[in-house]
């Protein structure tokens, strides 16, 4: 077992306060939002966190704890279901509060039956994780959703919640909040400049990120760890250890969930 | 007051921490069915489930109104699979009533 949570033994999950994901590949009818293409920093809140979101100035991205969250990401246990022609809405809760989570009808960008499959799944009494943006409706926040799914391995749920702490954990621990850099700005970030202290392993692995998880969702990592050992003749433990500082350092994001992610350094 | 139903806030605590509940108050619990009606929770404490939906096995999650000290009525039964990590959920449980609870409840 673990036994008990000490702050550094979260030291390995994601610190998705600066890390990006790149725009989502689904598009939602009636909603053409302006998304800023590979730059949208994806945050872990608890949905009290979200229903609390202030709107920013620019009148489109919404503020928690004084940063800009462009997407977010909840799990939740469903509450009830309104489906309606375009969209379904769904009422979750995390036992934090209650959000409304609207999931638009693609039924061109994803096979039929992968989403009536999923729809089947997510069902009330059962747990769901959403990515998507906050928006705000009749004085109330709510969820656009890109991204539904059921949750399978319900360790998630734990995941998720310690993940939102090790977020708002760590952002106290520095100075002042990174202002948003502008997409142009992230787009010509050196890498050289960034990775100069990294070893050779965490290089290596990096440049495995690069090369092999070009996708939306990057690299699971079991397949990076089963890949990189006889690759780079170490063992699982070294590509863990490299992949945790990669991502305490910000060149690789969680995409999916905490077992997948991807470099910051790819398009 | 509203429901659980309407404003989805429970109170996500272990067995040790229902003491410290008010009767009629909504929780929330993981633990593992050790026999019917009885689950252990992660922190080894055994509580009593009354109610329709009660769970016939495994880990799983219990939303519902406490009855008094060592007894919870059931609103909402969740699976959490027998893979579920009830010591990890522990340390979680200590944070979210410990230094982080502002993120979690009022």
């Amino acid at each position: 077992g673990y036994g008990g949570y000490s702050d550094e033994a979260m030291g390995g999950m994601a610190d998705t306060g600066g890390g990006f994901m790149s725009q989502p590949s689904a598009s939602q009818e009636g909603e053409r939002r302006k998304v800023a293409r590979g730059t949208q920093a994806l945050v872990p809140v608890t949905i009290r966190m979200a229903l609390g979101a202030a709107p920013a100035e620019d009148g489109e991205n919404f503020m928690i704890e004084g940063r800009e969250v462009p997407q977010v990401r909840v799990v939740g246990n469903v509450l009830r279901v309104d489906q309606k022609e375009t969209k379904s809405i769904y009422c979750l809760e995390d036992s934090t509060g209650a959000i409304e989570v609207t999931q638009w009808v693609n039924s061109g960008d994803e096979e039929l039956q992968t989403l009536s499959d999923r729809k089947l799944k997510m069902q009330p009494k059962t747990y769901v994780t959403v990515v998507g943006h906050l928006k705000q409706f009749d004085g109330k926040v709510t969820i656009s959703a890109y991204d539904m799914r059921p949750v399978e391995d319900h360790n998630e749920l734990t995941h998720h919640f310690l993940e939102v702490i090790y977020v708002h954990a760590k952002k106290d621990q520095q100075p002042s909040w990174q202002p948003n850099p502008a997409p142009a700005a992230i787009m010509d970030v050196d890498a050289a400049n960034d990775d100069g202290n990294l070893t050779s392993i965490q290089r290596k692995v990096l440049d495995y990120y690069n090369q092999n998880g070009t996708g939306d969702e990057g690299l699971n990592i079991n397949f990076v760890i089963s890949n990189c050992c006889p690759l780079f003749n170490c063992s699982a433990a070294d590509v863990k250890a490299a992949v945790d500082v990669l991502i305490s350092e910000g060149h690789l994001y969680s995409t999916l969930d905490d077992d997948h992610h991807k470099s910051t350094d790819s398009d | 007051m509203a429901s659980f139903f309407e404003t989805g806030e429970s109170a996500r605590i272990n067995g040790g921490l229902l003491g410290t509940m008010g009767e009629g108050s909504t929780v929330c619990l993981a633990g593992r069915v050790t026999s019917p009606g009885i689950i252990q929770t992660s922190d080894g404490v055994e509580l009593r489930l009354e109610g329709d939906d009660l769970p016939g096995s495994g880990v799983v999650e219990v939303v519902g109104t406490k009855l008094n000290g060592t007894c919870v009525k059931t609103m909402r039964v969740t699976s959490l699979g027998d893979d579920f990590d009830l010591a990890v959920y522990e340390g979680l449980v200590q944070h979210v009533n410990g230094k982080y609870r502002d993120l979690f409840s009022a």
